[in-house]
This record gives C-alpha cells, structure tokens and sequence, in this order.
C-alpha cells in the first residue's frame, strides 16, 4: 500500500513535469507567422483565390505590420480582409502594394484602449485575394523579417511599440510540389 | 587651470640675503620673504581676471514639412542661447546667415527652410544665460529624411552674435527636416510611427495622456486628420 502511494507521488510529480515543461514551451515559443503551401493546384489565367496569411500564439501584440513579396508577373493583388480579430471597432490599418513589384505592405493597430491582442490559437491575420495572370502560375510568397528590412520588414508590436520575435513560413502555390529552398 | 601648487625660487641675492617661497594658485601669486637676518615679510602679485565674455549655443532644430507653430517635435521652435562668463554684460545682437544644405538646388530656393531670430538684441546677466527663439518655416516639399541615413537632407545655417568690439561669434545651426507623418523621425513612416498616433486617438489638449509630439497637425486634437496624415505615407521613405 505504502508502495503504491509513492508509486502514484511519483506519477504525479512526473505528469506536472511534463506539463510545466510543454507549458513552458508553449507561453515561451514566438509567434509563427506563416502563408500557405499550395502545391498541386493549377489555376487557369484570370482565376481569383484567396490565402490567409496566419500566426499561432500571438501575446499582447498592438500593432503589427506584414511586408509580403511574391513572384512578379504571376498575380495581380486584388484586395485583402482583416482576420475577425483585428476588423473591428477602434482598429486601423493600411496599406500599400504593387502588382508589378510584387509586394504588400500592410499594417494594423487597435486605437486608443483598445488592444492588445493575445493568444494560444492559430489566428488569422488577413486574407488576401489574387488573380492568376498566367495558366498555371508558380509562385512564391515570401514574409519579409525585420532582420531583412529594419524599418519596413514584418513587425509584431507591444502597446509601447517595443518589437517581438516571430518566426515564418513562406508560402507556395504551384501545380507542382514545392522546391525545397 | 592652474593647480596651487608651492614653489621655492632662487631670490638669494648670492645666498646672503635670504629666498622667497612662491605658492602659484589661478588667482593671485603669494611669496614669503625669508631673511638669513631673522625677519621675513609677505606680500603678493596679483593676477587681473581675463575680461568678461560670452559664448552661444543651441541644439540641432527639428521640424517638419509645412508647419510652423506648436509645442511638439514638430514645433518650428529651437533656442539659442547666449551664456556669460567674467561678468560680462553687454549688449549682444544675433543676425541671421543664409540656409544651406538639403538636395541639390533645394537651398536657395521657394523649398529651402528660412530663419530667424527673436528677440535680435540680448544682454545675459553677469555669469547668466539670456535665450532667443530660433523659428523655422518650412513648405510641404521641403525635402525631408533622417540626417543619419541620407546626410544630405541635413541644412544648417550660420547665426552670428556681435559685442562692441568684440570679435564676432559665430554658430552653425543644423536645422533636420522630417515628414509629418514620421514622429518617430527615423525617415520612413511605418507601422511604429501609425502605432504612435493611434494609441493616442481621442487625446485632446489637457488630456493626461495628449503629446504634442504625436499631434502631428499641431491642432490640439489627437483625431482622425492625424490618422489620417500618418496612413496617406505610410511605406514612404522621406
């Protein structure tokens, strides 16, 4: 009996090391930024489509701004949506892009008291709609960092405007798999 | 600046009549007669002070593209000051050189920042700082940009203060010019510059939250035309 109690002590102190561990892991782990990979669809020229732009495990962001490029003379921009998250009252955001540079620079904030925003779930930062301008377009979608743009690259800010980490993932669409990098 | 420091010098008169001890400070020289007789005597060498003098002085002055008044980055305002030193007194006008700097064919120009001075005539106390305002006026194409990456968006201007007789002073004022969307003022406006106002939206005047810093029309309201101001450039180097 007196085996059997240590046996379940033991048990249990394993389990809530475990947990504190994975727990741990989760609240510390950057948000990932990340576009979709699309391999194997063939779009016909002038097809519209959409890709949501997602990040997971988002923590007290204000602000955050996304500088997106992709493969000219593929796509034409068509517009984008905020995620449910960020359209709402006391928001703002803008943008610009270029179809024929092949960029969307798009920031939001929460205004006044509004914000901030915080999460353990994948969220959806926005949806951007395309036209294919060729048949069978390959494209490459690429999140530009911080690191490879310091003023204009993606940026998730703190209500004092005080710069995270994040990690990315790049997107592809293509009839074919994508290349590895 | 002299350090006191004592000395004992060779007044010996052939080593019969006595020596002097010499102790050196920044403000007089003092020497104490010592007599091989048995008696010895002080006096003392005084050093006048320089006459009274006065220097100038000021920061680098920032503005933005097409605005003049306020209280905030933004303001149009810098100070020159003119500090005494010795006592000095007197009377002291500042006059204003000519802008120079910016892009080519920017300074003179329609486009090249002017300057001046108010008041022109000054006189600082005996060992005080006396200031005038140095007011800036700019147009909306002024070229503008953050003198750290693009040094060519520096201008400067050359201010000169005169006293009697005195050898004129002179002074470079270095005069930066930001957008006015750029608050940050690190030449681009991007997401922390539409951050900034934002999370201020609603803030008038007396609110205790309100910077003038972030009001970037300078009309007392942090509102809508701000945001506004700072979206229309939003991805714009300047």
């Amino acid at each position: 009996m007196r085996m059997k109690g240590a046996g379940s002590a033991v048990a249990i102190v394993a389990s809530l090391v475990i947990l504190s561990i994975a727990f741990h892991a989760h609240a510390t782990s950057p948000p990932n930024l990340s576009m979709p990979n699309m391999s194997g669809q063939c779009l016909n020229n002038g097809a519209t489509f959409v890709t949501a732009l997602t990040a997971s495990n988002m923590t007290s962001v204000q602000s955050w701004q996304l500088n997106l490029t992709f493969t000219t003379g593929k796509l034409a921009v068509m517009n984008y949506t905020l995620g449910s998250a960020f359209n709402g009252l006391s928001t703002d955001s803008t943008s610009g892009n270029s179809t024929s540079t092949g960029y969307y620079l798009l920031g939001f904030t929460f205004q006044g008291a509004a914000g901030p925003y915080t999460t353990t779930f994948p969220v959806t930062l926005v949806t951007f709609t395309w036209k294919a301008l060729v048949y069978h377009p390959t494209v490459f979608f690429h999140i530009v960092t911080s690191a490879q743009n310091g003023l204009f690259g993606t940026m998730l800010l703190d209500p004092n405007q005080n710069s995270q980490s994040y990690t990315t993932t790049d997107g592809f669409l293509g009839c074919q798999l994508r290349p590895s990098p | 600046m002299v350090s006191r420091l004592a000395q004992t010098a060779g007044c010996d008169n052939g080593g019969d009549y006595g020596f002097s001890t010499f102790t050196v400070n920044p403000d007089q020289i003092t020497a104490n007669y010592v007599s091989l007789g048995g008696f010895s005597d002080n006096y003392a060498i005084k050093v006048p002070n320089p006459p009274g003098d006065f220097s100038v002085n000021s920061g680098v002055v920032s503005v933005s593209q097409g605005i003049v008044g306020g209280s905030g980055i933004y303001s149009s305002f810098g100070t020159l000051n003119i500090n005494s030193f010795g006592s000095f007194s007197s009377s002291v006008s500042l006059a204003v050189g000519s802008v120079s700097g910016g892009l080519a064919g920017t300074c003179p120009g329609s486009n090249c920042p002017t300057l001046s001075v108010s008041p022109t005539t000054v006189q600082p106390q005996a060992d005080g700082t006396v200031s005038s305002t140095l007011t800036v006026s700019t147009t909306t194409g002024t070229p503008c940009g953050n003198p750290q990456q693009s040094p060519a968006s520096e201008y400067s201007v050359t201010l000169t203060a005169t006293s009697g007789s005195m050898t004129p002073r002179s002074l470079t004022v270095h005069i930066y010019v930001y957008a006015q969307s750029d608050p940050t003022k690190d030449g681009v406006d991007n997401i922390v510059d539409v951050a900034l106002v934002n999370g201020l939206f609603g803030q008038n005047l007396g609110a205790p939250r309100y910077n003038p810093n972030i009001d970037l029309n300078n009309d007392g309201r942090i509102n809508i035309i701000d945001v506004t101001i700072v979206n229309s450039r939003f991805g714009t180097v300047c």
